[in-house]
């Protein structure tokens, strides 16, 4: 007896059943069903697909926010480096004069006059001088 | 001509170098004497190296404009063991070992200071001590300060410098063990106690006369030559 095929609508000559399996459609290969049976088959299956579709919809609004808060996080951290950027230049630009000043200190070079040791005692008002005279009062 | 052990004019040189740059050098019947003041006043030298020290000494007596630094430059270039000979020649000093002749035109001694008077003052206080731990004293209490307070106590010399914020001392017991009767002290320059410490270093040992608020006298004998230094002190109280 022929059966038409609930998944694609072909007509199937001949119910050859093999022990007790029910017989497969020649064209899609889908197993005898009843069109009742798809039906529920099918309400079934998409209630169940579109609660995981739902679940990963929010899971995906869930990372799509977190991506938005990265990115504006990003945008602030670009903004800021780009602020620190600019600092730094003015940094170099002022560190320039300094560097240059600094090694022209390192380079120069000290002359030490000789230390005159007649020159300090005869400036030193403390010093007395040769020959010694006794004071009157001493 | 005067000839001598090149160690003991270079030791004569070095002596007055430490206080002079240039003196009247009296060439006397039978000695070598120098008496000289520093620039200002301040140290007085007196030596005299005796005929017995030089291996000829026939030289004329007289006065002699002396270039220490001069002296001393000859004499370094002739760095060996011969003995130098010192002869006046038309108005030239001559210095030869055998191997360098060295002629130097004298100063006018008529423009170096004239020789002063060696000053006749009471020095109560006396210690005698070995020459090289007295300059290693000198050269490390130093550090600290630019003026040195001598003292001497009983037998004990007492060299004491004391800065900003710190104070450092040494004493020093006399090697004659002479008890003196008066305790002295006297504050001077370091500079000219530094100068004149190097120049008696190889002398043994050195007796140091003072007083209070009095100058100092180191006499000393460098391998016979007898040799004095005298320095004023500093006088803080009025």
């Amino acid at each position: 007896m022929s059966w038409i095929c609930p998944w694609c609508g072909t007509e199937n000559d001949r119910d050859d059943r093999i022990g007790r399996r029910e017989p497969t459609c020649k064209v899609c290969g889908e197993a005898r069903t009843t069109p009742e049976e798809l039906a529920k088959l099918k309400k079934e299956s998409v209630g169940k697909l579109e609660r995981e579709q739902k679940q990963l919809n929010e899971r995906a609004g869930v990372i799509r926010g977190k991506m938005s808060s990265v990115v504006d996080d990003i945008l602030e951290l670009e903004i800021e480096l780009s602020g620190l950027k600019e600092e730094l230049e003015d940094i170099r630009a002022e560190a320039a004069p300094v560097k240059s000043a600094l090694g022209d200190w390192e380079n120069q070079d000290i002359f030490f006059e000789k230390r005159d040791r007649a020159f300090i005692a005869m400036n030193d008002p403390h010093q007395a001088k040769l020959p010694f005279e006794v004071r009157a009062c001493a | 001509m005067m000839k001598i052990e090149q160690k003991r004019i270079t030791a004569f040189c070095d002596v007055l170098r430490a206080l002079v740059p240039e003196c009247r050098l009296i060439i006397g019947p039978d000695v070598l004497n120098v008496i000289a003041v520093d620039t200002a006043n301040v140290a007085m030298v007196n030596i005299n190296l005796h005929k017995a020290q030089f291996e000829e000494f026939t030289e004329e007596p007289g006065e002699v404009g002396m270039d220490v630094v001069k002296w001393k430059q000859a004499l370094d270039i002739m760095k060996g063991d011969a003995p130098v000979t010192i002869t006046r020649q038309a108005g030239k000093i001559v210095f030869s070992d055998g191997l360098y002749t060295y002629t130097h035109t004298p100063l006018d001694p008529t423009t170096i200071r004239k020789r002063p008077t060696c000053p006749t003052i009471n020095l109560p206080a006396s210690v005698v001590i070995e020459a090289k731990e007295y300059h290693d004293t000198i050269k490390a209490i130093g550090v600290i300060g630019d003026k040195v307070r001598v003292s001497i106590k009983g037998t004990t010399l007492e060299l004491s410098v004391e800065g900003d914020t710190d104070l450092i001392r040494k004493e020093i017991e006399s090697k004659d063990g002479k008890e003196n009767a008066v305790a002295v002290a006297s504050l001077f320059s370091l500079d000219y106690l530094k100068e004149t410490a190097k120049a008696m270093r190889d002398s043994g040992t050195i007796t140091i006369h003072t007083g209070k608020d009095h100058p100092v006298r180191f006499d000393f004998d460098l391998d016979g030559m007898e040799a004095s230094f005298m320095i004023a002190p500093r006088i803080e109280a009025d």
